[in-house]
């Protein structure tokens, strides 16, 4: 029988720098050159919060960023879809609370005509009615989803109880049944014309860029990009009020349980040592959630802590399922984990900075994982350089300063609590009367 | 289109007790994967025992004679690797992404398993991990809308004895039923290094590949495995087999299933062009026909690339709100005949092509996925550097093959179907 053998450490890594270019028509170019990733991510990062849309739009924002690739001004119909899939290009977008999205994932030979025709659905979409009605109902039928499926309803309710009741991000990014219903072209482009401009946009380019001079490419694209556009601040998030909530799925054969708390962003000064006691508690296998509610008891299959950090603040979630039996006892055990009653120890700490700094050249070792880190920077206002700030500190974080941040960020009895069951067989050992599910 | 092969460097080696080795060294990897691809699946497993090579996989990590429980996965995580594993049909694969001075380490975890599991199983793991892949099943299936949709497609397809008959997260009953004894009968027939191909990929070399999984493997018993197991090919399905169920949906929602040909046999990357070409993108069949003209909100076509006997190709789509099943049923069929009746088109086939290079591309740029393709096209085909010239296969495909294949097995008289409905308000 082999003896265990030792480990090497590897030297320091970075996140990679980009080879930033602007232009004069406001764009700014992130380029990251990834050899051995042949597939190529280009992002367009619009400076355009949610709280761009009028109230009574809400959805509006992601109908434009959906509708994009459903024909263009040269390429009407499907004809804008048969030149992308041509190319085996896939195009993509998204809005969140800070910033609008938009993607283009091509093969690297096929760069030059996927950039083009990205340009082409940014500055010319067609928007035509017909497919702008389907896109509705496709969103309509997305909220029904929604509505019908425990998990994903679980950490929507929970999301929206940590913010503050009344703002945007309290509410369905892509909007609700009645604001949706009302929309139509006319909206969608009035937005469009209102805020797809040039102007502060940053364009994140990530994989094997060999061969190309990419500021010429993208000059070519991108440059004729002529449109004044109105640029708002997002408005910050604010805290909501904890809430304790039954909501009865009357089918469930398992309940889903959230926890949730406000927490803080990338630039809080506390910002790593959360991160590193958010993975000692429902990061890793090894977490002390983990290891008692799923290795010790078998309650769960999965028990994780999220920790997303928004542009001021954050939401900190703790997910897990049960069959209803078991729903009290694991958001007792939870509860009781949370209390953080015992300190980080060094071994614990040790293990989470592991998992969070050694671990980084693999989370980012493709072009798609590198893409994506950047673009949530891009979103937030955020610098590039900032991934490197951060794993320098999380390197520095003690045992004293991860039990400390958690206790001061995490009150147990500050938790806002969100099951999704059987609300009947619940109702008693939660002490909590049951609603129907919410429309959305 | 002119698809030239990959070039990923690929090499091979076998242990003198069997196992298969896989190298494929990348210059600018920041890691090396370690994927351990063992030749048992739940079409291995016997009746009233459907659930166990997945219930198993999850003991795989209880410990081993020098391994405490867990520890595996807890210090692969704290030095920064990747670990998890999987069960399917036809394989369990365990992974391990770590960085290139923690890869001695992941293959002695490995080993150590694979030479002495059954010194650290006990019946109190045995009912955790239990309970654990019981909650499993409850949140992946029984919990979800649909989430029974592919139990159903299985049995109408195979029946419920056929080796493909039952999903691997298996019923709730036979969970229940697996004792210690099962275990130790699972582990002595299936794991064995002549059932296995261990492949590596990332800031290895050939020589270092090779030599580290002497090293750690070189030692165990050979322990040759039985004969690998094969399924019998079926004709396409008879009889237009068919549930209607009644469930709480949000969206009714229609699947239409058929036997095609398993990985590696003819017309199986035919039949997966014909899918690409009626299901995927907004310029497919189904897209234009039934998404743009408000029938479907959704829909989607896919091959589960089974490897034995016959594969399962299935296709479905959810409702829009207000229409009939029955109206969607009979668009569907519309479009089908068309394609089996003029085929494909050269763009349409260009297109399908396309997209799959972006698709293999995008898989192979991480690391554990190149892993795994290197380990299947081993135990599949013989022949890892498949994953270099899959896509020139691909593009030699032309209109008459494609047809062809459609014709003979995706003919809809020669489908299973499933319905979700709901209740009556």
């Amino acid at each position: 029988m082999k003896t265990r053998p030792e480990v090497r450490r590897s030297g320091a890594w970075q996140f990679p720098t980009p080879a930033v270019t602007e232009f004069d028509n406001g764009l700014t170019l992130w380029s990251y050159d990834l050899p051995g990733q042949y597939v190529v991510s280009a992002t367009v990062v619009l400076p355009v919060p949610l709280t761009a849309e009028p109230v009574t739009e809400e959805g509006v924002a992601t109908l434009a960023v959906r509708a994009l690739d459903e024909g263009t001004l040269a390429h009407p119909g499907f004809a804008y879809a048969a030149e992308l899939e041509a190319i085996g290009a896939q195009y993509s977008g998204w809005v969140s609370s800070a910033a609008t999205a938009t993607q283009l994932e091509v093969p690297a030979q096929w760069l030059p005509t996927g950039l083009t025709l990205f340009a082409e659905a940014l500055t010319s979409p067609a928007f035509d009615p017909a497919d702008i009605d389907r896109l509705i109902a496709n969103r309509l039928a997305e909220l029904t989803q929604l509505q019908a499926s425990g998990r994903q309803l679980a950490s929507w309710l929970i999301r929206s109880t940590i913010v503050a009741a009344g703002q945007r991000a309290a509410r369905p990014v892509g909007g609700s049944h009645a604001t949706v219903a009302a929309l139509s072209a006319p909206a969608v482009r009035a937005f469009h014309d209102r805020h797809y401009g040039p102007d502060q946009a940053i364009l994140v380019v990530a994989g094997d860029l060999s061969g190309y001079d990419l500021p010429a490419l993208a000059e070519t694209a991108f440059g004729d990009w002529r449109r004044p556009v109105e640029r708002l601040t997002a408005d910050l998030i604010q805290p909501g009020q904890p809430q304790q909530r039954l909501v009865n799925r009357p089918s469930a054969v398992q309940s889903d349980i959230r926890l949730g708390w406000f927490g803080l962003d990338r630039q809080d000064p506390r910002f790593p040592a959360f991160q590193v006691a958010a993975m000692a508690m429902g990061g890793g296998f090894s977490s002390r959630l983990n290891q008692v509610l799923r290795e010790t008891h078998g309650w769960t299959y999965d028990v994780s802590l999220s920790n997303r950090p928004f542009q001021r603040g954050g939401y900190v979630s703790l997910a897990a399922s049960t069959q209803t039996g078991h729903t009290r006892d694991l958001i007792d055990e939870a509860r009781r984990l949370i209390r953080l009653d015992d300190t980080f120890t060094q071994a614990e700490v040790d293990d989470a900075i592991g998992f969070l700094v050694s671990a980084a050249p693999l989370s980012y070792a493709t072009a798609d994982a590198v893409a994506g880190q950047a673009v949530s920077l891009a979103s937030h206002g955020l610098d590039h350089g900032l991934v490197n700030d951060l794993f320098r500190s999380i390197a520095e974080v003690t045992p004293e300063t991860a039990t400390e941040v958690w206790r001061s960020v995490i009150d147990p009895d500050q938790a806002s609590l969100v099951v999704l069951g059987d609300g009947e067989a619940l109702a008693e050992p939660l002490g909590l009367t049951p609603e129907p599910i919410p429309v959305l | 289109m002119d698809i030239q092969p990959l070039t990923y460097p690929v090499h091979r080696g076998q242990l003198a007790n069997g196992l298969r080795v896989v190298v494929s060294p990348d210059p600018w990897a920041p890691a090396v994967a370690v994927n351990l691809w063992y030749d048992v699946g739940s079409a291995h497993e016997t009746p009233g025992r459907t659930g166990f090579a997945h219930l198993f996989e999850h003991l795989m990590f209880s410990g081993s004679a020098q391994v405490a429980s867990g520890e595996h996965l807890s210090q692969l995580q704290a030095l920064g690797g990747e670990v998890n594993a999987t069960t399917s049909f036809d394989r369990t694969n365990y992974f391990e992404t770590v960085p290139p001075g923690v890869t001695s380490l992941a293959l002695w975890y490995e080993a150590d398993r694979l030479g002495s599991l059954l010194t650290a199983i006990d019946q109190a793991k045995l009912d955790t991990e239990r309970e654990v892949v019981k909650e499993e099943k409850r949140q992946r299936y029984d919990n979800v809308p649909y989430g029974d949709a592919f139990a159903h497609l299985v049995e109408l397809t195979f029946g419920s004895d056929h080796p493909y008959g039952h999903l691997p997260i298996g019923s709730m009953a036979d969970l229940d039923a697996a004792s210690l004894a099962d275990v130790q009968a699972f582990f002595d027939r299936h794991y064995r290094p002549g059932n296995a191909v261990l492949s590596l990929a990332g800031a290895i070399g050939e020589d270092e590949g090779l030599r580290l999984a002497e090293d750690f493997f070189g030692d165990l018993p050979a322990n040759p495995p039985p004969p690998r197991l094969t399924v019998p090919t079926w004709a396409p399905i008879d009889g237009l087999p068919r549930a209607d169920l009644i469930r709480p949906v949000p969206q009714e929602a229609l699947y239409w299933a058929w036997r095609v040909p398993p990985l590696g046999a003819d017309d199986h990357e035919a039949i997966g062009l014909a899918l690409s070409i009626l299901g995927d993108g907004m310029t497919a069949r189904l897209h234009q026909d039934l998404v743009r003209t408000e029938l479907a909100d959704a829909v989607a076509c896919s091959d589960l690339d089974l490897q034995r006997g016959n594969s399962l190709a299935v296709v479905s789509a959810t409702a829009c709100d207000g229409v009939e099943l029955e109206r969607l049923e009979e668009a569907l069929l519309v479009v089908w005949d068309r394609f089996l009746t003029e085929g494909p088109s050269p763009a349409e086939i260009q297109r399908a092509i396309a997209r799959a290079t972006r698709d293999w591309l995008f898989s192979l740029a991480s690391l554990d996925s190149r892993a795994d393709a290197l380990s299947e096209a081993t135990i599949a085909f013989d022949d890892p550097d498949r994953i270099n010239h899959w896509l020139v296969e691909l593009a030699g495909l032309d209109i008459q093959a494609i047809t062809e294949a459609a014709y003979r097995w995706l003919d809809p008289t020669h489908r299973a179907t499933l319905s979700f409905r709901k209740e009556a308000a």
